[in-house]
Order: C-alpha cells, then sequence, then structure tokens
C-alpha cells in the first residue's frame, strides 16, 4: 500500500467515523424517483393540455382562413393563431424530456427514439383531450384564459354565435356573452357564398374604426364539436 | 467478495468498510481521472470528492448494476465539472485539423493490435478530443466492457462503438503523422 493510497483511505475512514460524511437516507432517493415521476407526468399533461387547447383554438378560430383576406386578414392570423399554447406544450414537453434524461433507461436507447416516442404521446393526448372537451370546458377559468390567449372580439375579429340576423345588421353573442350588433352595410364578403342563420356559428373579419368594428369578411359554419359550453345551442337561438 | 457485496454491507451494517472500497479503487479511478484532466493535484480533488459522493450516495446503487461502472461514472462526472470549471482540457475547436487518412481495406484493429493501441492512445492523449479519449481509455487502459463504458458515459452501446472506431481511425491518423507509414 503506498502512503498516498494510505492517505486517502484513512482520511475518507476519518470523514466517515466522525460524521463529517453521511450516507443519505434511503427515503431521500425513493422521495426523489416519486418526485422525477410527479414532474415528468405533470409536463405531459401540461403539454397534452396546451395541445389540446391549440386543437381546440384552430378548430374554432380557424385562423389559416383568414390568410386569403389580404392585409387584415394577416393581422387576425396573427391574432388569433395559438402562438401561447403552442410555446407552452413546446415547453412542458422540453421539461419533460430533461427530467426524463434523468432516469437510467434514457441512455440505453437513441435519445431521437425517445424524443420521438414522447412526441407521439403527448400529442395523442393532446387529441384526446379535444375530443373530449376539455379546453372548452376549462377555458372561462382566469389562468387558462390567461395562458391560452384565448380572444374571441378584438380589433380585427369578432367571433360568437348569431342571434339575429336581417339585411342591415347582424347581431351576435360571443362564448363571453357579450352581445354585438354590427352593421352589414359594408357589404362583405360571405364565406361560403349561403345564408347566414340564427345560431350559426360566425367568425367576422373587418377592422375598428372610431370605436366601430367595420366588416370586411364573413366565416360561417356549423358550430364546431367543443365550443364552450355557456354558449346558447342552436336550438335555443332559432326560437 | 464482490464490490456489489461490500457495498451492501457498508450499506446495512458497517459504514467504516467503505475504506475498503477507497482502497480498491483509489488506484484506477486515479489513472482514469489522470486520462481526462492530465493534472495530478486535480485528478486527486476529483478521486477524493468522487469517494465522498458515492459514500453519500451509497443507498441510490442499485446493487443488480455494476458497482465499477456506477463509481466511474461518479468520478467521470466529477472529472468533467472540473474540466469545465478550469477549461483546462483542449477542446476538440483547439485541436488541429486532423486529416483522416484512409487505411485502404484494412479496418484501424486490424492493422494494430490490443497492445499497440494502448501505446498510441498514451503517446497521444493529450491530442484526442474527450469525446474519442473518455471511451478509449475505458476500453484500452480500464479494460470496460462496451455495456460498462454505456453505462458510465451514459451512451447507448452503438454511440459507444462509433465513438470507439472514429476514435481509433484518429489515433491511427495522429501516429502516422508522428511517426509516418513505419509500424
Amino acid at each position: 500500500m503506498t502512503l498516498e493510497q494510505k492517505k486517502l483511505s484513512e482520511l475518507i475512514g476519518e470523514k466517515i467515523h466522525s460524521h463529517q460524511i453521511k450516507m443519505r437516507p434511503r427515503a431521500y432517493f425513493i422521495i426523489g424517483a416519486i418526485l422525477l415521476g410527479a414532474g415528468l407526468t405533470f409536463a405531459a399533461i401540461c403539454s397534452a393540455f396546451f395541445i389540446g387547447v391549440t386543437i381546440f383554438r384552430i378548430r374554432v378560430h380557424g385562423p389559416f382562413a383568414y390568410l386569403t383576406a389580404g392585409q387584415t386578414g394577416l393581422h387576425a392570423f396573427l391574432i388569433t393563431f395559438p402562438w401561447i399554447p403552442i410555446a407552452l406544450a413546446l415547453l412542458a414537453a422540453a421539461l419533460g424530456l430533461v427530467v426524463m434524461k434523468k432516469f437510467d433507461f434514457s441512455y440505453h436507447h437513441a435519445f431521437i427514439g425517445i424524443l420521438v416516442g414522447f412526441g407521439i404521446i403527448i400529442i395523442l393526448m393532446g387529441v384526446f383531450a379535444d375530443v373530449a372537451e376539455l379546453p372548452g370546458e376549462t377555458e372561462n377559468a382566469p389562468l387558462v384564459q390567461l395562458l391560452s390567449g384565448i380572444d374571441y372580439d378584438n380589433e380585427t375579429v369578432l367571433i360568437g354565435t348569431i342571434i339575429d340576423v336581417s339585411s342591415t345588421t347582424l347581431d351576435i353573442i360571443t362564448p363571453d356573452h357579450i352581445n354585438y350588433r354590427v352593421s352589414l352595410a359594408t357589404h362583405p364578403t360571405i364565406t361560403p357564398a349561403t345564408p347566414l342563420i340564427k345560431g350559426e356559428w360566425v367568425r367576422l373579419l373587418g377592422e375598428t374604426k372610431n370605436g366601430q368594428f367595420k366588416i370586411s369578411r364573413i366565416f360561417h359554419q356549423k358550430t364546431p364539436y367543443g365550443v364552450p359550453a355557456n354558449s346558447k345551442s342552436e336550438n335555443e337561438l332559432m326560437k | 467478495m464482490s464490490d456489489e457485496a461490500l457495498a451492501k454491507l457498508v450499506q446495512e451494517k458497517d459504514q467504516e468498510l467503505y475504506t475498503e472500497i477507497v482502497k480498491r479503487y483509489e488506484k484506477k479511478l486515479m489513472r482514469y481521472a489522470l486520462s481526462l484532466v492530465r493534472d495530478d493535484s486535480k485528478a486527486q480533488d476529483i478521486v477524493q470528492n468522487a469517494f465522498i459522493k458515492a459514500f453519500v450516495n451509497l443507498r441510490s446503487f442499485n446493487q443488480k448494476l455494476k458497482f465499477s461502472s456506477w463509481i466511474y461514472r461518479i468520478t467521470h462526472n466529477e472529472a468533467i465539472n472540473e474540466i469545465k470549471k478550469y477549461r483546462r482540457e483542449i477542446s476538440f475547436d483547439d485541436v488541429p485539423e486532423i486529416e483522416y487518412i484512409p487505411s485502404g481495406d484494412q479496418p484501424a484493429e486490424a492493422v494494430f493490435d490490443t497492445n499497440q493501441m494502448k501505446e498510441m492512445l498514451s503517446e497521444s492523449l493529450a491530442q484526442l478530443p474527450a469525446l474519442y479519449r473518455e471511451p478509449l481509455v475505458l476500453l484500452f487502459f480500464e479494460e470496460r466492457s462496451y455495456q460498462e463504458i454505456s453505462d458510465i458515459l451514459r451512451l447507448p452501446i452503438g454511440t459507444v462503438g462509433t465513438r470507439i472506431n472514429r476514435g481509433k481511425a484518429i489515433l491511427k491518423t495522429i501516429h502516422t503523422k508522428l511517426h509516418g507509414n513505419n509500424i
């Protein structure tokens, strides 16, 4: 045994004997593993939820349709596209991958495989969340509204259900229960070119000038599934 | 007594038996740390810290795995922390561009045997990027298997194989530059 060997083993022995260094209890590692697992699960759920919100927003707001409507449409697209939910979904997924790297299984396989597998799982979970109408059910919660950026009325877009329609005006109620009466005097383009009916879900594209919303285009369609639960049903509105 | 059985004994019965583990591994870990940081006093600090960390976290050691891989992994992490702290390592960017000279039809291992590889590695350690140095040192000097290297470096086995092959090719290129084509 060399002098240095003796010194190091003696040094460590002395530290152990004098309790300068102590072994962590098993519970420490068990709790750590539980917290890691909980962290991974939480990250996956958050990511899946925001993917569900993204899908919901794209279905309900239909941002891509605005791209055919020039400058105003581009502005509407930028406002209604679910940037925040996508960013939050990606952030949560990234955190999940960071946590996953702590597990021993993660290096046994090529990380790209784990990345793809995790991505597929959370996308499927997000689709399921949307089909289960989870974003629609939770969208009135202040935190969800804040994080999802759901906005049914702004300077370029107005979204809601038709309460009443005449040749000159259109009455709309948003999912936030705000009533709007807008003028059709600007002769907006209606897509598809079919009559507007009461109880129908519409998206109005226009500009707010001097406190008035001037419509340039109306996108109308049947009320999509997952429309917020507080909206009136088509049958109620058509009475 | 195997390392795993000894570790279990330290965990459950007598913590002071840990000094036996220190005696068994000090030389090997010192050699490994030295190959990474190339500084005696830093290597000593790394090995001491590694033993302390291993003791503190001994109850996280899964006895179904190899103790040697576990303690080498801790030493590896300590060495990496030290390198990042002091930036003593020659980074891949600092190494002059080494032109890869294909060896023709024969793979590197057919031209150089294990002892020659060890010699080349000793000679050219400083010039080899850490990416390739680590697995080659573990393979030739520490005589670890590919699975153990995978566990120590936390890399898939395929990646370990790729880095070892690439490292051998670079070693051969360095050797050729230093000595010409005389083997």
